[in-house]
């Protein structure tokens, strides 16, 4: 009995032993499928603002001369890293595209004050507005209403706030919101496919508590 | 049967259906080419609208990956029954985004993607089309239609130009049919009128056909000669009866010629049979009268008074003259009743036997020459009558001599043109003067008084008739005071004419 007993000890240590490994091995497996799908997301949307550029009109006046490139801002805490680079070496309406990062390391999050050279911004022809702007976003919204930047976030509410374009986080892809009335206010013109395209469209008054929370 | 044998009605009929189906099928074959050329490209510029709305209305949700999006712009395609295959490309030719037609049939998809344009296959019109955005082409876009469009429209202008076709040959026919008589029936008319013509052999017949051109004047031309034949007909017909009159009126005359003829040899018959009888019953009292007057002279002689005696001998000498010229009647009648048969005669022979026979005494108390500078040739002929013949006319050149003067005689012969021979009696004599020559051979012709020359008159005439017994002819050449020439012709005799080729033949073969 005694050996049986042992061998049972025995048994049950290699049966947690195994289920440890195993444990552990789903663990690193989870985290670096969640690494993965994560970067798959963003290499999408880095897909998607290029082809905004191309779904979207601005006004003449905004857009750089031809030998200028035209520039996306990336404000906040950049979660593309190098996924941005290929963007690089393309070109769009004719002209390269530059991007440009407005990130303040020491900005506290709670802190609605924007930190960023906001004139800076103002100068680029699209904003990437990152998550980690979420308590500023506002502010930075209302700095650059009117003008013909083309606000996209990623942020819930983001839109309703008076962002263009926001990303919805969706398991299977990113999809995205659209803001008719900011685009109408910041002389863009949105091509009625990208409309069909998006999830939701705000185009009333009326529209704009229904998909995001207000506060 | 070959075409060449068909009625020309038919033929014309033929000819034009012939060429009417051709332009038919020919310009139904163009214009069906034209139309259905004219389908394809419609078709294709349709779809290539479509293709071009379809592409621009699909880049952005092609560049924002929303399938859901294109597939409800394709369902646009819902409309066109014809379209059975729509996909959306990306730029790497992955599927993206795809439409089927109504029949939902999976086997249409084609296998690779092409250049932008439009691709007609035997089933399909496919067209692929680039989807642009910003210039930058981010994929294809593939429509593919079947053809039944172009079908229905072939179709029914397939239905259309047959039944054109039917119509138009029909049309054709029908017409061809009432034209072709323009062309066929004043041939036709022509044709039974000559036909008619051939059988009936009356060129009093017109075509009376108005046609122009070439058909009108072969109309004409043939009334024409129809009227130079019946004139011809007319003027031979004329000229037979004339003919005809003629042999009449010439048969008549010949009939009354024969009768003629007969009843004259029947009298000259009599004549002959009288004259010789009576020649030969008159000399039987004549020699009665001579011998007795010789009796009378002898038995009488001495008593005889001179005057008695020469009355007595004018007697005898009359009747001797007249026993002479019944001798010569005789011998001229006998000349056609006696004559006997042809056969060659030696002219030569015949000369020398004259001068050793009949003609000697005379020869010798003349002393006459007969000569014959060559030899004489062979003649056919009566060998009686022509030694009587020739007699006559040496006697004759030995008669009528001038006094003092020795008569020379030469007998000569040459060839006529007309293949006969001349014999020629020369003398030396006294000639005859010109205009006594025409009577020369008249029967009692004579040109000198009984004292002068002796004669019966009748020597002359019976030559010429034993020369034209002979068929020849005979004559006279004559210098008044010089001499004359007497000369018949003669056939040569035939073996002599023999001789005469072989010796040209021998002569020939020598040279």
């Amino acid at each position: 009995m005694a050996v049986i007993a042992e061998n049972k000890k025995q048994l049950v240590a290699i049966c947690i032993y195994t289920l440890l490994a195993m444990a552990i091995v789903t663990a690193v497996a989870a985290e670096d499928n969640q690494q993965y799908s994560r970067r798959r997301e963003y290499r999408i949307k880095a897909e998607f603002l290029y082809n905004f550029f191309k779904a979207v009109e601005w006004p003449k006046e905004s857009i750089p001369e031809q030998s200028e490139p035209i520039a996306i801002g990336i404000v906040g805490r950049d979660p593309f890293g190098d996924i941005l680079k290929p963007l690089k070496k393309k070109t769009v309406k004719g002209r390269k595209i530059v991007v440009r990062y407005f990130d303040d390391p020491n900005q506290p999050e709670d802190s609605n004050e924007l930190t960023v050279d906001i004139h800076e911004i103002k100068k680029c022809q699209m904003v990437y507005v990152c998550s980690s702007q979420q308590k500023q976003m506002k502010e930075l919204i209302g700095q650059i209403k009117g003008l013909p930047v083309l606000t996209v976030g990623e942020i819930k509410g983001f839109a309703d706030a008076g962002g263009v374009i926001n990303f919805v986080s969706n398991k299977e892809k990113p999809i995205f919101e659209i803001n008719m009335l900011a685009a109408k206010d910041s002389n863009l013109k949105v091509s009625s496919k990208l409309l069909r395209i998006a999830s939701r469209v705000i185009n009333a008054k009326g529209n704009w508590g229904k998909g995001g929370t207000d506060k | 049967m070959k075409f060449s044998e068909i009625k020309i009605k038919h033929k014309i009929v033929l000819l034009v259906m012939l060429i009417s189906s051709f332009v038919l099928v020919l310009s139904g074959a163009a214009l069906f080419g034209f139309i259905n050329y004219n389908m394809k490209n419609r078709l294709a510029q349709e779809m290539l609208v479509d293709s071009e709305v379809l592409s621009n209305n699909c880049n952005i949700a092609l560049a924002f990956n929303s399938k859901d999006d294109i597939e409800k712009t394709l369902d646009f395609l819902r409309s066109k029954k014809s379209i059975v295959y729509a996909g959306i490309y990306d730029s790497q030719g992955v599927l993206f985004g795809r439409y089927f037609g109504p029949d939902q049939d999976f086997s249409v998809v084609p296998a690779e993607l092409k250049p932008e344009g439009y691709y007609f296959t035997d089933d399909y019109l496919t067209v692929y089309k680039g989807i642009v955005l910003d210039e930058e082409i981010i994929g294809t876009l593939v429509i593919r239609s079947n053809l039944d469009p172009l079908y229905r429209v072939t179709k029914s202008v397939m239905a259309g130009t047959v039944v054109i076709l039917i119509v138009g040959l029909g049309l054709c026919y029908l017409l061809s049919i009432e034209f072709q008589s323009i062309i066929s029936s004043p041939i036709l008319k022509l044709s039974v009128a000559a036909k008619k013509i051939s059988q009936s052999k009356d060129f009093s017949v017109r075509v009376l056909v108005h046609s122009g051109g070439e058909i009108g004047e072969l109309i004409d031309s043939f009334n024409h000669m129809l009227e130079q034949i019946q004139a011809r007909d007319e003027a031979l017909i004329d000229a037979n009866q004339t003919l005809k009159d003629e042999v009449a009126q010439r048969m008549k005359t010949e009939q009354g010629l024969i009768e003629y003829q007969e009843k004259l040899s029947k009298s000259n018959q009599e004549l002959q049979d009288f004259a010789y009888v009576a020649s030969h019953d008159l000399r039987e009292p004549l020699r009665k009268i001579i011998a007795f007057g010789e009796i009378l002279i002898e038995t009488l002689g001495p008593k005889l008074e001179e005057d008695d005696k020469d009355s007595l001998e004018l007697m005898i000498d009359g009747a001797n003259r007249l026993n002479n010229m019944i001798e010569a009647l005789l011998t001229y009648s006998r000349v056609t009743t006696r004559g006997g048969n042809f056969e060659s005669v030696d002219i030569n022979k015949v000369v020398e036997e004259l001068k050793n026979f009949e003609l000697s005494v005379r020869i010798e108390e003349t002393n006459a020459e007969v000569v014959m500078p060559e030899t004489l040739p062979c003649i056919e002929g009566d060998p009686t009558q022509i030694r009587q013949l020739m007699q006559n006319l040496i006697a004759n050149a030995l008669k009528y001599q001038k006094k003092d003067t020795i008569s020379k005689v030469e007998i000569g012969s040459s060839d006529t043109k007309d293949g006969m021979v001349r014999i020629e009696v020369r003398d030396n004599g006294i000639g005859i003067k010109e205009n006594q020559a025409g009577g020369i051979f008249a029967m009692f012709k004579r040109l000198h008084s009984k004292q002068e020359y002796e004669g019966t008159g009748i020597g002359l005439a019976v030559c010429k008739k034993i020369v034209e017994r002979h068929g020849g002819e005979i004559g006279v050449e004559s210098t008044y005071g010089e001499g004359s020439t007497f000369w018949f012709t003669a056939s040569k005799c035939r073996d002599e004419n023999v001789k005469e080729i072989i010796v040209t033949a021998s002569q020939e073969s020598r040279e």
